[in-house]
């Protein structure tokens, strides 16, 4: 097992020396004259399981020190040592530090032995319950989205469209859409009836967009469609200063690029995405219009940007 | 099933500060600093405890429960042995007693739920 890493920050070198001296070969020791050092020496990637620091220091006193610790560095456990008995920095010490201990100087070494060890364990028992949260998070999170694309391909069924509408949607919808970062407290949120309802949500979204479409393509020929609900797309996710669009020709076949200038927004396969009903609308115009597209034989290309839809449309000429 | 009830151990001179109304936190008990022995808790409010009976009194840091020391005029020593022996989380004011048990009843009740999902997913596994 890797000995644990301690740290110690005093302005006496004297005292950093016996410490050398008294734990070097217990632990991993590393020796810092002030607060700045330590911090410096942090920031540059140096790890440390367990750090001690001095109260009275002439730059930065020790409950400074290790206030910034804290609030950079969050999973080093901190001690605080002292020969003289200052109330408010040692209060401060525990309220905004969250210090372990505090140990009185002169040090007697079996107590740091000791306040090391247990920091050291209840730094071991964060870092497994942390590692769980992690795994836990992580497979909600796959279960949540392969519900979501097993719902976007029933959806398919349902409109009778190719299952190759559903890949193609997964694979921009990932590309364009934005997504959240899940927490612990995001798990188990949704229930398996409330991703039903939102399933049936999108589907009737969908539903709405086919029922409309006689108005849109009004003595259009149906081969136009695709380009109508692409640029209802790009037109719902314009931002300022609006969609712009350029034409390639080339032989046998035509491609209009365009810019939204604004996002997608968020994607139906996050298990975090609002559930509102312009989410749900932009979602099912973007399967529909990939429906159409693959019916005629055009395809939508997107640029990887998640904070903005743009890409080209090709079609044979 | 996660049990909410927050069970608050309140240790203060008997007669001398008027306990905050922490009845609506959790279930309270009250004990003075004649006991030697507390109780289990969730939350453990001491009031301005003397040192000696912090010093000889059966403390440890327990997993999963926190504890607030309220003091008038705390002293190094009153910090060192409540923060070595105890693992205090928070020093306050007397009267900043029931705004600080609020707090910490929320970070308990946050550990609790964490605690809840992951058994949740031991058990499924």
């Amino acid at each position: 097992m890797t000995p644990t890493r301690v740290g110690l920050i005093d302005d006496e070198t004297q005292a950093l020396k016996m410490f050398q001296w008294e734990f070097g070969e217990q632990f991993e020791v590393y020796t810092f004259i002030s607060g700045e050092d330590a911090l410096a020496a942090l920031a540059d990637g140096l790890v440390i399981d367990v750090l001690i620091s001095d109260q009275r220091m002439p730059k930065m006193p020790g409950d400074s020190v290790l206030v910034a610790i804290r609030q950079r560095f969050p999973d080093i456990q901190l001690l605080i040592t002292t020969a003289f008995a200052d109330v408010e920095p040692l209060r401060r010490c525990v309220n905004e530090a969250g210090v372990y201990g505090y140990i009185e100087k002169p040090w007697k070494p079996d107590l740091i032995v000791k306040m090391v060890e247990e920091a050291r364990a209840k730094q071991l028992q964060k870092e497994l319950e942390n590692t769980r949260t992690q795994a836990h998070i992580k497979a909600w999170e796959e279960k949540t989205r392969g519900r979501r694309i097993g719902d976007i391909r029933s959806i398919c069924n349902v409109l009778e469209l190719p299952e190759t509408v559903a890949d193609k949607y997964l694979d921009v919808v990932t590309k364009v859409a934005s997504t959240h970062t899940s927490h612990w407290t995001d798990v188990g949120l949704l229930s398996e009836s409330d991703d039903d309802r939102i399933a049936l949500d999108f589907l009737r979204a969908c539903q709405l967009i086919c029922a409309e479409e006689p108005r849109h393509s009004n003595a259009r020929h149906t081969d136009s469609i695709p380009l109508v609900r692409s640029m209802e797309l790009i037109t719902r996710c314009s931002g300022p200063p609006g969609p712009s669009f350029d034409v390639t020709k080339e032989e046998g076949r035509l491609t209009v690029n365009f810019d939204a200038c604004g996002a997608f927004g968020d994607s139906y396969l996050d298990p975090l995405s609002a559930r509102d009903q312009e989410t749900l609308f932009r979602n099912a115009l973007l399967l529909l219009a990939l429906a159409e597209m693959e019916r005629v034989g055009w395809s939508l290309t997107v640029d990887p940007r998640e904070d903005r839809l743009m890409g080209s449309v090709t079609f044979p000429t | 099933m996660t049990d909410w009830k927050t069970r608050i151990v309140f240790a203060g001179p008997d007669g001398k500060f008027p306990a905050p109304e922490l009845s609506g936190l959790g279930d309270v008990i009250h004990i003075s600093f004649a006991e030697t022995r507390l109780p289990a808790y969730d939350l453990l409010v001491l009031v301005d405890p003397p040192l000696d009976w912090l010093e000889r009194t059966h403390l440890e840091r327990v997993t999963g429960a926190v504890s607030l020391l309220a003091m008038s005029s705390p002293t190094a020593q009153h910090i060192r042995v409540g923060l070595n022996r105890l693992g205090v989380d928070v020093i306050c004011d007397i009267d900043a007693i029931y705004i600080e048990v609020e707090r910490l009843r929320s970070q308990l009740w946050t550990a609790r739920a964490k605690q809840a999902i992951l058994s949740l997913e031991q058990e499924s596994q």
